[in-house]
């Protein structure tokens, strides 16, 4: 079922926002839109990667991704010095009704990082589930399928 | 660009120093190719990774396109992706599964076994002898516990010389599992603009990481403390001090013997998997399997972690670009939520998403790059172990971390490149 015309504008601003709290390293402002359940998974080599039996390239909840928020700020990060510089491009936005009243998002994205001296771009799709809490939306799951995931990969930034 | 004769690669290793060209010279790079990954035993993939007759696995290692197969005999082939017709090649995907291998040239289509069994035209061919024209097959492959090795030369030691004392580390990576079976999960795959043997040094460089991963180490402690207290400080013995020691052909090893605490032992806590181990070996030997934190280093190629239960291949593309797979394992005979945990805290650990090795990737960035400016002539590996001495397992043996192993490994280096090595 597609959703009116207004909630499409609203997801769309929504994934913008985040887009650029990402860009701007934001991160704790960036965690404010996660649900506490929250389940961020970037799968492996196959778009349909059952989580049962395939290897990740990264599936966190909450805690570990507050966790990478702190060692993104740590003064003795390698991976931070100099930080990348990146640039989140969302396109394709689709959205429609899913259980319980969340939303199920799918979007195109298109990562840019720039780090020590060389460009590197990420192309994907991603899936959300979104979840209204106290008057917002928030990320109840996020899923991105890179279409670089089968290839061998430089350090990323939160996708 | 240096020249370098024949046995003059030798001289590049000097005691506890060796020469910055051994990283940065297009020249080495090549000759390590051709007499070491050329020559010795490589290791090329776990069995698991093809379970059933039809598998296959498509692997690139230095220069040579691989195929890995397991035929409908059951037994498992490391062949060469290249057509014999003229040179394309006949598997297209990383894995799969199929009854044969169709080259997309002319047609030329060849089994799982690499016997060619079709050629389009065959009536009108010189007598083409189809029985000499399969595919290609590496020299030698031999196996050990399900490890998978070839070497591109038909001479030399065999792999149970080649890995010595490795095989007992082998098993019992793999006798951790209820059922003494590792079965891999699909790879993850990093690289880095630095040279190969770095990802190797690294793998047994126990000085580096309280500095390198300072960020990942504090913020994982202060993030267990607090969601399970102070298990660190309490599962860590204080009188646990790391061993380390050097066997066979520049092979290695680390045991942690308590002294990384609790870390990744979150995905042991069903209890049903020490259960399983006290059933089998009684209740000493499981708790000693089930605390076992062990990095494994197989000369030239293979990386193992008990703890995470996984392994790394290391491939060497040029002499400043290295391409790392890393296969999460599950332990057969475990539950879900072990294996599961295992698989996640693997990726959590090598991936470009993860909290360790982006650390170490950025660091031979780092290291390459100095290296190639030629300011540093020499490369130091000067630290040394405590009580260094030779155990009742003929292996070199000492305690903390130290530069030892390196030490060995480019004394082996320095054979495996001078002209009379076998």
């Amino acid at each position: 079922m597609v959703v009116s015309r207004d909630l499409q504008h609203e997801v769309e601003q929504f994934l913008f926002h985040e887009a650029e709290l990402l860009e701007n390293r934001r991160f704790e402002e960036w965690l404010e839109l996660l649900t506490r359940d929250v389940i961020y998974w970037v799968p492996n080599i196959r778009d349909d990667s059952d989580i049962s039996d395939e290897a990740m390239i990264s599936y966190e909840g909450y805690d570990e991704l507050r966790a990478r928020t702190v060692r993104l700020r740590h003064p003795l990060n390698p991976t931070q010095k100099p930080p990348p510089r990146t640039r989140h491009f969302i396109t394709n936005v689709s959205a429609e009704a899913g259980e319980g009243g969340e939303l199920r998002v799918r979007c195109n994205l298109l990562v840019y990082v720039s780090k020590d001296g060389k460009v590197v771009h990420h192309p994907g799709t991603s899936e959300y589930r979104l979840r209204e809490e106290d008057g917002s939306w928030r990320i109840a799951s996020k899923k991105v399928y890179l279409i670089t995931n089968d290839l061998p990969l430089t350090p990323l930034p939160i996708m | 660009m240096t020249v370098y004769a024949g046995s003059a690669y030798a001289s590049l290793v000097m005691g506890d120093q060796v020469d910055s060209g051994v990283y940065t010279s297009p020249e080495v790079f090549e000759q390590e190719m051709r007499r070491i990954f050329g020559r010795t035993w490589i290791f090329i993939g776990h069995a698991s990774e093809v379970p059933n007759p039809g598998d296959f696995k498509t692997v690139q290692i230095g220069q040579w396109p691989l195929l890995m197969t397991r035929h409908s005999d059951g037994l498992v082939r490391v062949l060469f992706n290249v057509c014999r017709h003229r040179g394309s090649k006949v598997c297209y995907d990383a894995f799969g599964n199929t009854n044969s291998f169709m080259c997309m040239y002319h047609g030329w289509t060849y089994d799982t076994a690499g016997a060619l069994n079709a050629v389009p035209l065959l009536d009108h061919m010189n007598d083409l002898d189809m029985s000499s024209h399969g595919l290609v097959k590496v020299a030698r492959v031999e196996t050990h516990r399900d490890f998978v090795f070839a070497s591109l030369s038909p001479e030399g030691p065999t792999l149970a010389e080649h890995l010595g004392r490795g095989t007992y580390y082998l098993d019992v990576m793999t006798d951790r599992a209820p059922d003494r079976e590792i079965h891999a999960t699909r790879p993850i795959r990093y690289e880095y603009d630095g040279n190969w043997k770095l990802q190797f040094e690294n793998y047994c460089d126990n000085y580096h990481p309280w500095y390198l991963h300072n960020s990942a180490i504090s913020v994982g402690v202060q993030m267990m403390k607090e969601k399970y207290g102070d298990i660190f400080a309490s599962s860590r013995r204080s009188d646990a001090i790391a061993v380390e020691r050097s066997f066979g052909a520049a092979h290695s090893m680390t045991d942690f013997a308590g002294t990384r605490g609790a870390m990744w032992m979150d995905a042991y806590s069903d209890p049903a998997f020490l259960e399983a181990l006290e059933r089998r070996d009684g209740p000493e030997r499981a708790k000693e399997l089930l605390d076992l934190d062990w990095h494994i280093m197989i000369y030239p190629n293979l990386l193992l972690h008990t703890r995470l239960n996984h392994y790394r291949v290391i491939n060497p593309v040029a002499v400043d670009h290295t391409e790392v797979t890393a296969y999460a394992c599950k332990l057969g005979g475990a539950s879900d939520q072990v294996n599961d945990r295992l698989v996640k805290n693997t990726a959590h650990h090598v991936s470009a998403l993860g909290e360790i090795q982006v650390d170490d990737m950025q660091a031979f960035n780092w290291v390459q790059k100095g290296l190639t400016s030629g300011a540093v002539e020499r490369v130091n590996f000067k630290l040394r172990g405590g009580n260094e001495h030779w155990n009742d397992d003929g292996e070199y043996e000492w305690t903390g971390a130290s530069e030892t192993m390196m030490r060995f490994q480019y004394q082996e280096w320095a054979r495996l490149m001078s002209d009379e090595a076998r």
